[in-house]
């Protein structure tokens, strides 16, 4: 319980210190939103009547606590590129089931293809299968998703068909379609982490299987199928449980320019088309959402650390 | 190893050649299947595809590469929204796609002997989308909403300074209204085409309701705005479609894949690079941008506030070349500040005054006491292909007269706050877009103008101004344009370059695409081909 509230203070602090500094960040990049909400040719007087009716000529530290406060509550205000007329929780919102969408088909994609293919390699070590894996995964890990992207695009997308480019329809419209489309981003957002995820495995299950308890275990007459599923892989999985939370929250924060090249109304281009605007309430906005999503996964992977290896509690 | 590396390699390779095979196969599949009809339809100039005759119905899709930063039209502010909103709503008059104003709301209009009155009676059986009629009330609203005279004030609403002459707005009867101005001004009717909105209507954010050809049916940011036919609409025949979407893409390639790909009917502003690779049943159209194109220098610090060494950098740039090398030649070599689509006010013959002669450039250079030329940088704004294309050609021009010219992206918002506002660079190169009046073309280089960013100085300028500014007589009037664009050019307060050209691709089904001189896309002339 109480390394629970431990980790819980450090997570409420780290949240706190992040919106500090992204609050802190967002006021020193050059660009001023008045200026890009009414246009070049405003004239100072309205600019300035402008700031005084969005607050944006208060200090840094009240509009902070302003911001804050209304934060707290729900509310992040309203969003400057759309002329203060939509909610920023609204416009983020829908933004965000399309970039969760993304994430959970492939982090579904990632977890599915890689560790059966990841404990295939390491049964085979050194086999052709294996250096086969090896081989394939080490080209994969180095093609960046958005390039994959437009590999897929050009290919399935123009060449073959199998779906319209940027034709993108919401869920609640046709599911079937979404999804037949959203496979594609997810594809190129998962096969480089596939990739490291298969590699990670593999060396992870032969180092497990080179430790003496497994020895032990052969010599007491235990299948290797069955040492691999009830030994080896339990211990083999705690870095590969911290690996793959850090690619889920690589995915969650990270589909920016996957979402850019399949042309995905998510977060991503949301947040690129903020920053192009100056639009500050929405760049915070994402900016916290990514923070948060970092840091309550790592606050989650702690607690599953201590479910499976209850040792780490007493550390 | 070595041998896992070269495996690599190999693979790579391989990858490499099934992708590339996998295009070029494609393409003669292509080929094979394409009826001799539009066997050469990739490029023709427009006047061949307005003959058909236009059929009514169906509906299209047009790419855009931005969203819309509002359905509200006093509110928005970007080009892009504007030229979609057009479709929906209307003003007292209207531009057409010659440049001239037209009545829309308003039926016609009566300028009083002082020039200080201007009465319009509103058209009858005009409505609202909504089918509440049109009165004089929601017209006196929206003028002044747009004005920024209402009360109490909404600061998001953007004021159209253009406006700032008007003393009342009042309705007269049912029918007519009058506008009564602070002093006389003969460049306000151009700004009456603001839009005309439902007084008091307090969803325009939302769910806007105007006079025009469209009306709008949904929108989602990031992804689309849909409109459908206004069955009302006062024109006769008019629209063609019953339905367009704008599909907004989050850059120009991707939107150019979903024209590849069909998804897309009529996409604006394609590169010259795309209009050379339109597939099959696409056209491209192309028409003046009626923009101004230039090398901005800022006047005041050294070494350009020798105005020799400004003439010099005119001499030195070839700008047919600049127009040949980064857009095919489309485009038209402008050599003043005034939008080319304002034909009466805009001096062509001052294309002439520096015509590209890099000797003269070295001997005014010498003569300014630069012999061995000097360095400079220029800003553009990184967002702007087409301005970092144009600013490498002229980069390596300089080059022959000894200049050392070096360019520096900025992004778009700083460049409106450090360059534009804080006039803090050497030289940019950007383009000014056309707007509705020709006089806003010269206001900037008034003394005192707060948009005055190239820091242009000169009395006799001003005073050509302050005369332009109250003279009623056309012709008068036109004659101290000229001046005042002649004085320009002889001062070289920029390299003008040219006036590019926009190109859309558009598909073959379709006509009536109308190219305006401001940025419009009006769909209501664009109709499916029998």
């Amino acid at each position: 319980m109480k390394y629970n509230i431990k980790k819980l203070t450090t997570l409420i602090v780290s949240l706190l210190f992040a919106s500090v500094l992204t609050f802190i960040a967002f006021q020193i990049i050059p660009g001023d939103s008045a200026l890009n909400a009414l246009g070049m040719d405003a004239t100072e007087e309205q600019l300035e009547e402008y700031r005084e009716a969005m607050g944006l000529n208060k200090s840094i530290p009240v509009r902070y606590i302003n911001w804050l406060k209304d934060a707290l509550r729900g509310d992040f205000g309203y969003s400057s590129q759309y002329q203060m007329q939509m909610k920023v929780s609204a416009l983020i919102r829908d933004r965000l089931t399309v970039t969760l969408w993304l994430a959970v088909l492939s982090f579904f994609l990632i977890v599915v293809i890689s560790i059966p293919l990841g404990i295939l390699s390491a049964r085979k070590k050194n086999g052709i299968l294996d250096s086969f894996i090896t081989l394939v995964t080490q080209v994969f890990m180095s093609i960046p998703s958005f390039f994959l992207g437009m590999l897929i695009t050009l290919i399935f997308g123009i060449i073959l068909r199998w779906f319209t480019p940027g034709n993108y329809i919401s869920p609640g419209e046709n599911f079937g379609i979404f999804l037949r489309f959203m496979i594609f981003p997810a594809i190129a957002v998962a096969i480089p982490k596939i990739a490291m995820m298969v590699k990670f495995l593999r060396s992870s299950l032969l180092r497990e299987m080179e430790l003496d308890y497994v020895r032990t275990a052969k010599s007491k007459g235990m299948t290797n199928i069955n040492i691999l599923f009830r030994h080896i892989l339990k211990n083999a999985l705690i870095p590969v449980i911290t690996f793959l939370a850090m690619m889920l929250a690589d995915i969650l924060a990270g589909t920016i320019l996957v979402e850019q090249v399949f042309n995905l109304p998510g977060l991503g281009r949301l947040l690129v088309s903020s920053i192009a605007n100056r639009d500050y309430a929405v760049m915070q906005a994402i900016v916290l959402y990514i923070v948060t999503v970092v840091i309550i996964i790592n606050f989650l992977v702690d607690l599953i650390y201590q479910w499976i290896d209850p040792r780490v509690k007493r550390d | 190893m070595l041998t896992k590396k070269l495996a690599k390699v190999l693979l790579l390779i391989t990858v490499f050649t099934v992708a590339l095979y996998g295009c070029s196969g494609n393409k003669e599949d292509t080929n094979k299947s394409k009826t001799p009809a539009n066997e050469d339809s990739s490029i023709t100039e427009p006047t061949e595809t307005a003959k058909s005759e236009p059929t009514y119905g169906g509906s299209i899709t047009v790419g855009i590469t931005q969203d819309l930063d509002g359905l509200d039209p006093h509110k928005a502010l970007s080009a892009g929204t504007k030229e979609v909103l057009f479709n929906i709503f209307e003003g007292l008059v209207k531009l057409d796609k010659d440049g001239n104003l037209v009545p829309a709301v308003a039926e016609s209009y009566h300028i009083s002997e002082d020039g200080m009155t201007y009465t319009f009676t509103l058209r009858e059986g005009v409505k609202f989308h909504d089918g509440s009629p049109v009165t004089a009330d929601d017209v006196v609203y929206s003028i002044k909403r747009s004005a920024g005279m209402l009360e109490p004030k909404d600061p998001t609403v953007i004021v159209e300074s253009a406006l700032s002459v008007i003393s009342d707005v009042v309705a007269t009867s049912e029918r007519t209204i009058e506008i009564r101005l602070k002093q006389v001004e003969t460049e306000l009717l151009p700004y009456l085409t603001c839009s005309i909105v439902p007084k008091d209507y307090e969803e325009l954010d939302t769910k806007p309701i105007g006079t025009g050809p469209f009306r709008f049916v949904s929108y989602t940011p990031l992804q689309s705005i849909v409109l459908e036919k206004n069955d009302q609409y006062y024109i006769e025949g008019v629209p063609y479609l019953d339905k367009v979407t704008f599909k907004i893409s989050s850059n120009t390639d991707a939107a150019f894949m979903e024209l590849q790909a069909g998804n897309i009917d009529i996409l604006p502003y394609i590169t010259d690079a795309q209009a050379s690779q339109l597939p099959k049943g696409y056209h491209m159209e192309s028409g003046p941008m009626n923009l101004i194109q230039g090398l901005f220098i800022n006047n005041k610090v050294a070494p350009f506030d020798n105005k020799l060494v400004r003439q010099a950098l005119c001499y030195a740039v070839d700008r047919q070349a600049v127009i040949d090398m980064v857009a095919g030649g489309r485009g038209n070599v402008i050599g003043t500040n005034m939008y080319p689509g304002f034909k009466k006010y805009y001096d062509e013959s001052l294309v002439n005054t520096y015509p590209y002669d890099p000797e003269k450039a070295k001997e005014l250079l010498k003569e300014a006491g630069y012999p061995n030329g000097f360095k400079f940088t220029i800003m553009v704004p990184s967002n702007y292909q087409y301005h970092i294309d144009t600013a490498q050609v002229i980069v390596e021009q300089l080059k022959q007269v000894g200049i050392t010219a070096q360019i520096q992206l900025i992004e778009w918002s700083s460049w409106k706050s450090d360059v534009y506002k804080g006039r803090k660079y050497e030289t940019t190169l950007v383009g000014l877009a056309a707007e509705l009046a020709p006089r806003k073309a010269l206001e900037r280089f008034r003394s005192d103008a707060e948009n005055n960013f190239m820091n242009y100085i000169n009395p006799e300028f001003d005073a050509l101004y302050k005369q332009g500014e109250t003279e009623t007589v056309e012709e008068k009037k036109i004659q101290l344009y000229k001046q005042m664009e002649a004085m320009l050019t002889n001062d070289a307060v920029a390299v003008y370059i040219q006036d590019p050209h926009q190109m859309t691709a558009v598909s073959d089904k379709l006509g009536g695409y109308t190219y305006y001189p401001i940025y419009v896309q009006d769909m209501s002339l664009v109709y499916y081909k029998k």
